[in-house]
């Protein structure tokens, strides 16, 4: 199947390196690594001195603009070659081929061996941005990451101005007030959800194990947030909360919370729903 | 379900309206993103199902156009099937999800759903598998069951950052087993 595998669980080639490299961008940097690039060293100290006082969702806002151009630019053209002493363009185009991905995850995951509890927090960010929706953060969120991305050393964005399309969108302007009030909506709608799913996964827990019949609605909803938190993982252990994730989620947690919503209206209405899976003998 | 449920089939409809006259379709253009040659050439990179959908489509009506409005026709229709499954549950409850995913059409959802990348399929996907799982809870069928698992399967085909989804429904049937095996053993407890 063109060089492909049948249910294959992962990509053909490695790309843990193409991944994984930008995710070093706010850890601290090893001796070593500052020894070998210190220009790398320099513009990594002003990429934590502007992220201090970020918050965890404007952290991976932040973080994301700073991976992209890791991923794109500052890896394969200054981090790479300073570390496996070649030239700056030799990386480039071994970039573009996937070359050089394997010294890359062995870079990262040195790094992030190291630096582990810095890795793990980011990691945890990331993934509670993923969950809600971090990309959707209003206005005075969106100013403050604007303003540590103006503080960060101006290297960093090479000799091109930093982009304000991708992946922060429009991050140089304010909301509109009504797009600031729907993205709150849904954003606390999302939180709101994910404690409502946490409840409801102990209640069908509990249902389960004294051998009682689940409620459908709190089953709907536990499930939407355990899809949410598994596809959430994977992303927020190697990347940021991008839209194109946040939006599955947001797709799923709807789904969730409305059915629980229907159960919960039909329970009220009718004095009880329909029990889920109520074959005598069956329990869950 | 029109005459015994009217709402749903009112909401369904709205919904239809709401993603027909909304923004994105002037998109269409089959213009390719960054990302779509790796999927349209089977690059190692990718996984290989958007690619092996996308290069169908294409090779029987012979315009990506035509992929991007298949995918768009799909995503809103499994959209109305979500409705039509939650209208049965409560019409509350699917009013409020119409007008969500509404919004979120209005916001570049559907646009997503419509472009040459895996989100193209993955938004449907994740709509059938909803509507399924509302399908099963309505009716308990085992067959179901089957089909959402397969489909979960599917999934980890298209999207690599959907590879720990399939965990969920062995988690779930780890601990079916598990409480039905203490259930017996409290019945075998009972019976001694």
């Amino acid at each position: 199947m063109l060089g492909k595998n049948f249910l294959q669980y992962s990509t053909i080639r490695d790309t843990t390196g193409f991944v994984l490299l930008p995710r070093v961008s706010l850890l601290p940097v090893p001796q070593t690594v500052a020894a070998q690039s210190p220009d790398w060293a320099l513009m990594a100290s002003s990429w934590r001195k502007a992220a201090a006082p970020l918050n965890a969702v404007e952290l991976t806002q932040f973080d994301a603009q700073l991976q992209e151009e890791i991923r794109y630019g500052l890896g394969p053209k200054v981090l790479l070659p300073a570390l496996l002493n070649l030239s700056s363009d030799k990386t480039t185009v071994g970039w573009q081929d996937g070359t050089y991905y394997p010294d890359a995850r062995r870079i990262a995951v040195e790094w992030i061996g190291r630096e582990w509890p810095t890795y793990l927090r980011m990691s945890a960010y990331h993934l509670w941005g993923m969950l809600t929706v971090a990309n959707f953060m209003d206005t005075v969120d969106r100013m403050k990451v604007w303003a540590a991305l103006n503080e960060v050393s101006p290297s960093t964005w090479g000799e091109k101005p930093m982009r304000t399309d991708y992946p922060l969108n429009q991050i140089d302007k304010p909301l509109k007030w009504s797009t600031e009030l729907i993205y709150r909506a849904i954003r606390y709608a999302c939180i709101m959800t994910l404690f409502l799913g946490l409840i409801s996964a102990i209640i069908v827990f509990l249902q389960g194990f004294y051998g009682r019949i689940a409620y459908p609605g709190c089953l709907a909803v536990a499930l939407a947030v355990g899809w949410c938190v598994v596809h959430s993982i994977p992303a927020g252990m190697l990347v940021y909360p991008e839209f194109r994730y946040t939006y599955a989620n947001l797709l799923v947690l709807m789904s969730g919370a409305a059915a629980w919503l229907g159960y919960l209206i039909g329970r009220l209405h009718h004095g009880g729903s329909r029990p889920l899976i109520n074959s005598p003998g069956t329990t869950f | 379900m029109s005459v015994r449920h009217p709402w749903g089939a009112i909401i369904a409809l709205a919904y239809l309206g709401s993603a027909l006259a909304g923004p994105g379709w002037a998109a269409l253009d089959g213009t390719f993103s960054p990302d779509t040659s790796g999927y349209l050439d089977f690059s190692p990179d990718r996984q290989p199902m958007y690619g092996l959908w996308a290069t169908t489509i294409f090779a029987l009506t012979g315009s990506f156009c035509a992929v991007e409005f298949l995918q768009i026709g799909l995503f809103i229709a499994v959209g109305i099937w979500v409705i039509v499954e939650l209208s049965l549950i409560s019409d509350v409850a699917a009013a409020i999800f119409a007008a969500g995913l509404a919004g979120l059409n209005r916001f570049g959802l559907i646009a997503l759903a419509g472009s040459l990348n895996s989100e193209g399929l993955f938004y449907p996907m994740i709509l059938v598998m909803v509507a399924l799982f509302l399908w099963w809870l309505r009716t308990r069928r085992t067959g179901i069951l089957a089909a959402l698992a397969l489909l979960v399967v599917a999934m980890t085909q298209l999207r690599t950052a959907a590879m720990l989804v399939p965990m969920l429904p062995l988690a779930i049937v780890a601990y079916m087993l598990i409480t039905r095996s203490r259930r017996q053993g409290v019945i075998v407890l009972r019976l001694l």
